[in-house]
């Protein structure tokens, strides 16, 4: 009698070992698919529409539309871009020992506001549009 | 005689406000300015982040 309940007792851990494998997979997936979920199309998407102006960078690390609303492909791409960025940022700022959004306006303040170009717009910390 | 007297109350009058300022300006700041958030942060921390977002740059052009 000890030994049938022992047995039942070990299925449900094996079922629940299946859903953890099973949950771990799918969060790779995802965070794969955040971190990989940008195209080169994409990127040339935003590029393009850093130069007319309509998308620009942000004092918190993120892409935004300057001149909503914007075409749907477009804004998929922003999205997708600032997901795969969240999730890089999150892995720097748990490396360094603070939060994703320090490292994210950190990454604005030291790397990505000096190689805005002339004629680009960005949004400063007061959440305003400048022109470079 | 009569101009340094003048002078006192002058003198009072622009170190009060030196010192309203003083009080004032970091506390604006502290509310827009996320340098001063990451000026809060431990120096070790401040020179891991800035090496790790380097790295991160370098890895994923296709984000920036």
């Amino acid at each position: 009698m000890p030994h049938s309940v022992s047995r039942e007792a070990t299925r449900p851990m094996t079922f629940n070992k299946l859903f953890v494998v099973g949950a771990a997979v799918v969060a790779l997936g995802v965070a794969a698919g955040a971190a990989f979920g940008q195209t080169s199309e994409q990127k040339a998407m935003i590029d393009a529409a850093k130069v007319q102006g309509v998308v620009g960078e942000q004092a918190d690390g993120y892409l935004g539309i300057r001149t909503p609303p914007a075409p749907a492909p477009l804004a998929a791409a922003v999205s997708d871009t600032n997901d795969a960025r969240r999730a890089v940022y999150g892995e720097s700022a748990r490396a360094a020992g603070t939060t994703t959004e320090v490292a994210a306006a950190r990454m604005f303040e030291s790397q990505l506001f000096a190689r805005i170009p002339a004629g680009h717009w960005y949004r400063n910390t007061a959440g305003q549009w400048v022109q470079r | 005689m009569t101009p340094p007297k003048r002078l006192i109350p002058t003198t009072l009058l622009v170190l009060g406000a030196a010192t309203l300022l003083a009080g004032c300006t970091p506390t604006i700041r502290l509310q827009v300015d996320p340098i001063q958030i990451y000026a809060r942060l431990d120096a070790d921390v401040r020179v891991r982040l800035d090496q790790e977002l380097r790295d991160l740059l370098a890895e994923n052009p296709n984000l920036f």
